[in-house]
Protein backbone atom coordinates (compact mmCIF):
# COMPACT_ATOMS: atom_id res chain seq x y z
CA UNK A 1 0.00 0.00 0.00
CA UNK A 2 2.82 2.32 1.02
CA UNK A 3 4.77 1.39 -2.10
CA UNK A 4 1.72 2.07 -4.29
CA UNK A 5 1.36 5.45 -2.64
CA UNK A 6 5.04 6.19 -3.35
CA UNK A 7 4.63 5.23 -7.02
CA UNK A 8 1.58 7.48 -7.28
CA UNK A 9 3.51 10.40 -5.74
CA UNK A 10 6.52 9.79 -8.02
CA UNK A 11 4.20 9.71 -11.07
CA UNK A 12 2.70 13.05 -10.04
CA UNK A 13 6.18 14.58 -9.76
CA UNK A 14 7.33 13.17 -13.13
CA UNK A 15 4.19 13.91 -15.16
CA UNK A 16 2.79 17.09 -13.58
CA UNK A 17 5.95 18.43 -11.91
CA UNK A 18 3.83 18.43 -8.76
CA UNK A 19 6.05 19.91 -6.04
CA UNK A 20 3.48 19.11 -3.35
CA UNK A 21 3.76 15.39 -4.16
CA UNK A 22 7.54 15.61 -3.82
CA UNK A 23 7.11 17.48 -0.54
CA UNK A 24 5.11 14.49 0.76
CA UNK A 25 7.94 12.14 -0.23
CA UNK A 26 10.50 14.37 1.53
CA UNK A 27 8.38 14.47 4.71
CA UNK A 28 7.94 10.69 4.61
CA UNK A 29 11.62 9.81 4.16
CA UNK A 30 13.49 12.72 5.79
CA UNK A 31 13.82 10.95 9.13
CA UNK A 32 15.29 7.72 7.67
CA UNK A 33 17.69 9.53 5.33
CA UNK A 34 18.90 11.99 7.98
CA UNK A 35 19.34 9.14 10.48
CA UNK A 36 21.35 7.25 7.84
CA UNK A 37 23.69 10.24 7.43
CA UNK A 38 23.89 10.82 11.20
CA UNK A 39 25.15 7.26 11.57
CA UNK A 40 27.63 7.58 8.70
CA UNK A 41 29.02 10.91 9.94
CA UNK A 42 29.03 9.73 13.58
CA UNK A 43 26.46 12.31 14.67
CA UNK A 44 27.44 15.44 12.74
CA UNK A 45 23.92 16.84 12.40
CA UNK A 46 24.82 19.88 10.29
CA UNK A 47 26.76 17.82 7.76
CA UNK A 48 24.02 15.15 7.80
CA UNK A 49 21.34 17.73 6.95
CA UNK A 50 23.45 19.15 4.10
CA UNK A 51 24.05 15.69 2.65
CA UNK A 52 20.38 14.73 3.11
CA UNK A 53 19.32 17.90 1.31
CA UNK A 54 21.70 17.09 -1.55
CA UNK A 55 20.20 13.59 -1.69
CA UNK A 56 16.63 14.87 -2.03
CA UNK A 57 17.62 17.47 -4.63
CA UNK A 58 19.39 14.76 -6.67
CA UNK A 59 16.33 12.52 -6.29
CA UNK A 60 14.11 15.34 -7.57
CA UNK A 61 16.28 16.13 -10.60
CA UNK A 62 16.66 12.42 -11.51
CA UNK A 63 13.20 11.23 -10.51
CA UNK A 64 12.33 10.33 -14.12
CA UNK A 65 15.07 7.66 -13.97
CA UNK A 66 13.29 5.84 -11.11
CA UNK A 67 12.18 2.71 -12.94
CA UNK A 68 10.22 1.11 -10.12
CA UNK A 69 12.51 -1.95 -10.18
CA UNK A 70 13.15 -1.35 -6.50
CA UNK A 71 11.33 0.41 -3.67
CA UNK A 72 11.48 4.18 -3.68
CA UNK A 73 13.27 3.97 -0.29
CA UNK A 74 15.96 1.64 -1.73
CA UNK A 75 16.46 4.01 -4.67
CA UNK A 76 16.74 6.95 -2.24
CA UNK A 77 19.26 5.08 -0.04
CA UNK A 78 21.34 4.37 -3.13
CA UNK A 79 21.47 8.10 -3.94
CA UNK A 80 22.29 8.84 -0.28
CA UNK A 81 25.10 6.26 -0.33
CA UNK A 82 26.58 7.82 -3.50
CA UNK A 83 26.28 11.34 -2.05
CA UNK A 84 28.10 10.24 1.11
CA UNK A 85 30.90 8.49 -0.76
CA UNK A 86 31.30 11.45 -3.14
CA UNK A 87 31.69 13.60 -0.01
CA UNK A 88 34.24 11.22 1.53
CA UNK A 89 36.19 11.13 -1.75
CA UNK A 90 36.20 14.92 -2.04
CA UNK A 91 37.44 15.22 1.56
CA UNK A 92 40.17 12.70 0.89
CA UNK A 93 41.26 14.54 -2.25
CA UNK A 94 41.27 17.87 -0.43
CA UNK A 95 43.09 16.90 2.71
CA UNK A 96 44.81 13.69 1.62
CA UNK A 97 43.89 11.94 4.80
CA UNK A 98 42.58 8.44 5.20
CA UNK A 99 39.13 7.31 6.26
CA UNK A 100 40.09 6.76 9.87
CA UNK A 101 41.26 10.35 10.16
CA UNK A 102 37.92 11.51 8.71
CA UNK A 103 36.17 9.49 11.40
CA UNK A 104 38.38 10.90 14.12
CA UNK A 105 37.69 14.42 12.86
CA UNK A 106 33.92 13.90 13.01
CA UNK A 107 34.13 12.43 16.48
CA UNK A 108 35.96 15.47 17.87
CA UNK A 109 33.25 17.73 16.44
CA UNK A 110 30.64 15.67 18.26
CA UNK A 111 31.89 15.58 21.82
CA UNK A 112 28.78 17.08 23.38
CA UNK A 113 26.05 14.85 22.01
CA UNK A 114 25.57 13.03 25.32
CA UNK A 115 23.44 9.91 25.25
CA UNK A 116 23.96 9.23 21.53
CA UNK A 117 27.70 8.93 22.07
CA UNK A 118 27.63 5.19 22.67
CA UNK A 119 26.22 4.38 19.26
CA UNK A 120 28.62 6.74 17.50
CA UNK A 121 31.54 5.39 19.55
CA UNK A 122 30.62 1.87 18.52
CA UNK A 123 30.13 2.84 14.86
CA UNK A 124 33.47 4.67 14.87
CA UNK A 125 35.24 1.32 15.19
CA UNK A 126 33.82 0.14 11.88
CA UNK A 127 35.03 0.87 8.37
CA UNK A 128 32.64 3.09 6.37
CA UNK A 129 31.26 0.25 4.27
CA UNK A 130 30.77 -1.96 7.35
CA UNK A 131 29.02 0.94 9.06
CA UNK A 132 26.71 1.39 6.07
CA UNK A 133 25.83 -2.32 5.97
CA UNK A 134 25.36 -2.64 9.73
CA UNK A 135 23.18 0.47 10.16
CA UNK A 136 21.03 -0.32 7.12
CA UNK A 137 20.56 -3.92 8.30
CA UNK A 138 20.00 -3.43 12.03
CA UNK A 139 18.56 0.05 12.28
CA UNK A 140 16.70 0.55 9.01
CA UNK A 141 15.66 -3.12 8.62
CA UNK A 142 16.87 -3.28 5.00
CA UNK A 143 17.40 -6.83 3.66
CA UNK A 144 20.85 -8.08 2.55
CA UNK A 145 19.67 -8.21 -1.09
CA UNK A 146 18.55 -4.58 -0.96
CA UNK A 147 21.78 -3.48 0.75
CA UNK A 148 23.66 -5.18 -2.10
CA UNK A 149 21.59 -3.08 -4.55
CA UNK A 150 22.26 0.10 -2.58
CA UNK A 151 26.03 -0.26 -2.30
CA UNK A 152 26.35 -1.97 -5.69
CA UNK A 153 28.11 -5.20 -4.74
CA UNK A 154 27.21 -8.92 -4.49
CA UNK A 155 25.22 -10.24 -1.52
CA UNK A 156 28.24 -12.33 -0.45
CA UNK A 157 30.31 -9.19 -0.01
CA UNK A 158 27.54 -7.57 2.04
CA UNK A 159 27.42 -10.67 4.27
CA UNK A 160 31.20 -10.41 4.80
CA UNK A 161 30.97 -6.72 5.73
CA UNK A 162 28.09 -7.49 8.09
CA UNK A 163 29.93 -10.36 9.70
CA UNK A 164 33.09 -8.30 10.34
CA UNK A 165 31.04 -5.36 11.59
CA UNK A 166 28.97 -7.57 13.89
CA UNK A 167 32.08 -9.12 15.41
CA UNK A 168 33.60 -5.74 16.24
CA UNK A 169 30.29 -4.43 17.60
CA UNK A 170 29.61 -7.52 19.72
CA UNK A 171 33.03 -7.17 21.34
CA UNK A 172 32.49 -3.47 22.00
CA UNK A 173 28.99 -3.98 23.44
CA UNK A 174 30.07 -6.88 25.66
CA UNK A 175 33.04 -4.83 26.87
CA UNK A 176 30.66 -2.01 27.81
CA UNK A 177 28.18 -4.20 29.66
CA UNK A 178 25.42 -4.38 27.08
CA UNK A 179 25.25 -8.19 27.37
CA UNK A 180 23.84 -7.84 30.91
CA UNK A 181 20.52 -6.34 29.70
CA UNK B 1 29.35 -15.10 15.84
CA UNK B 2 26.59 -16.42 18.08
CA UNK B 3 22.85 -15.81 18.08
CA UNK B 4 23.31 -14.04 21.44
CA UNK B 5 25.72 -11.54 19.83
CA UNK B 6 23.19 -10.99 17.08
CA UNK B 7 20.47 -10.39 19.66
CA UNK B 8 22.63 -7.92 21.64
CA UNK B 9 23.43 -5.91 18.48
CA UNK B 10 19.81 -5.98 17.35
CA UNK B 11 18.56 -4.74 20.74
CA UNK B 12 21.24 -2.06 20.87
CA UNK B 13 20.36 -0.64 17.44
CA UNK B 14 16.60 -0.84 17.93
CA UNK B 15 16.91 1.03 21.24
CA UNK B 16 19.00 3.71 19.53
CA UNK B 17 16.61 4.06 16.58
CA UNK B 18 14.95 7.45 17.02
CA UNK B 19 12.71 9.45 14.71
CA UNK B 20 14.47 12.59 13.48
CA UNK B 21 12.08 15.54 13.80
CA UNK B 22 11.55 17.56 10.64
CA UNK B 23 12.25 21.00 12.23
CA UNK B 24 11.88 22.82 8.91
CA UNK B 25 14.11 20.44 6.95
CA UNK B 26 11.41 19.63 4.33
CA UNK B 27 10.73 23.33 3.81
CA UNK B 28 14.47 23.96 3.29
CA UNK B 29 14.65 21.18 0.70
CA UNK B 30 11.57 22.45 -1.16
CA UNK B 31 12.99 26.00 -1.19
CA UNK B 32 16.21 24.72 -2.80
CA UNK B 33 14.69 22.61 -5.57
CA UNK B 34 16.31 23.63 -8.88
CA UNK B 35 13.39 24.82 -11.02
CA UNK B 36 11.49 26.46 -8.19
CA UNK B 37 13.47 29.71 -8.54
CA UNK B 38 12.83 29.71 -12.28
CA UNK B 39 9.11 29.23 -11.68
CA UNK B 40 9.02 32.09 -9.15
CA UNK B 41 10.87 34.39 -11.57
CA UNK B 42 8.39 33.54 -14.38
CA UNK B 43 5.43 34.25 -12.07
CA UNK B 44 7.03 37.55 -11.00
CA UNK B 45 7.62 38.65 -14.64
CA UNK B 46 4.02 37.75 -15.56
CA UNK B 47 2.72 39.65 -12.52
CA UNK B 48 4.76 42.77 -13.32
CA UNK B 49 3.70 42.70 -16.98
CA UNK B 50 0.02 42.37 -16.05
CA UNK B 51 0.35 45.18 -13.46
CA UNK B 52 2.07 47.40 -16.06
CA UNK B 53 -0.70 46.84 -18.65
CA UNK B 54 -3.47 47.47 -16.09
CA UNK B 55 -1.80 50.69 -14.85
CA UNK B 56 -1.22 51.84 -18.44
CA UNK B 57 -4.95 51.68 -19.22
CA UNK B 58 -6.04 52.83 -15.73
CA UNK B 59 -4.12 56.12 -16.05
CA UNK B 60 -5.01 56.67 -19.75
CA UNK B 61 -1.52 55.87 -20.94
CA UNK B 62 -2.60 55.73 -24.57
CA UNK B 63 -4.11 59.20 -24.43
CA UNK B 64 -0.99 60.56 -22.71
CA UNK B 65 1.26 59.16 -25.45
CA UNK B 66 -0.98 60.57 -28.19
CA UNK B 67 -0.94 63.99 -26.48
CA UNK B 68 2.86 63.99 -26.27
CA UNK B 69 3.20 63.03 -29.95
CA UNK B 70 0.65 65.67 -30.90
CA UNK B 71 2.51 68.36 -28.91
CA UNK B 72 5.84 67.32 -30.38
CA UNK B 73 4.41 67.48 -33.88
CA UNK B 74 2.83 70.89 -33.25
CA UNK B 75 6.11 72.19 -31.76
CA UNK B 76 8.04 71.03 -34.80
CA UNK B 77 5.54 72.70 -37.07
CA UNK B 78 5.71 75.95 -35.08
CA UNK B 79 9.52 76.21 -34.99
CA UNK B 80 9.38 75.86 -38.70
CA UNK B 81 9.98 72.90 -40.85
CA UNK B 82 12.24 75.02 -43.03
CA UNK B 83 14.86 75.18 -40.27
CA UNK B 84 15.26 71.41 -40.15
CA UNK B 85 18.60 70.22 -41.44
CA UNK B 86 17.80 67.26 -43.71
CA UNK B 87 21.38 65.98 -43.56
CA UNK B 88 21.43 65.82 -39.72
CA UNK B 89 17.98 64.18 -39.69
CA UNK B 90 19.22 61.52 -42.13
CA UNK B 91 22.34 60.79 -40.05
CA UNK B 92 20.26 60.55 -36.85
CA UNK B 93 17.80 58.14 -38.56
CA UNK B 94 20.66 55.91 -39.82
CA UNK B 95 22.27 55.84 -36.35
CA UNK B 96 18.95 54.95 -34.70
CA UNK B 97 18.26 52.16 -37.24
CA UNK B 98 21.76 50.68 -36.82
CA UNK B 99 21.40 50.75 -33.02
CA UNK B 100 18.02 49.04 -33.32
CA UNK B 101 19.40 46.30 -35.61
CA UNK B 102 22.36 45.75 -33.25
CA UNK B 103 20.00 45.42 -30.27
CA UNK B 104 17.75 42.90 -32.07
CA UNK B 105 20.80 40.82 -33.14
CA UNK B 106 22.08 40.88 -29.55
CA UNK B 107 18.72 39.65 -28.17
CA UNK B 108 18.59 36.76 -30.68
Amino acid sequence: MSQLNDISLVAQVVVFKNARAFDELVKKYQSAIRRFFLNQTLGDSELSDDLAQETFIKAYTNIASFKNLSNFSTWLYRIAYNVFYDYIRSRKETFEIDAREVDAMHSTEQENIGQKMDIYKSLKMLKEVERTCVTLFYMEDVSIEKIAGIIGCPTGTVKSHLSRGKEKLANYLKHNGYDRY
Amino acid sequence: MTDIDDKIINQFFQSEKKEVKDNGFSRRVMRNLPDRGEKISKIWVAFCTAAGIILFFLFDGLEAILNILHEAFNGAMQTGIAHIDIKSLLIATIVLISLGVKKVCHIE
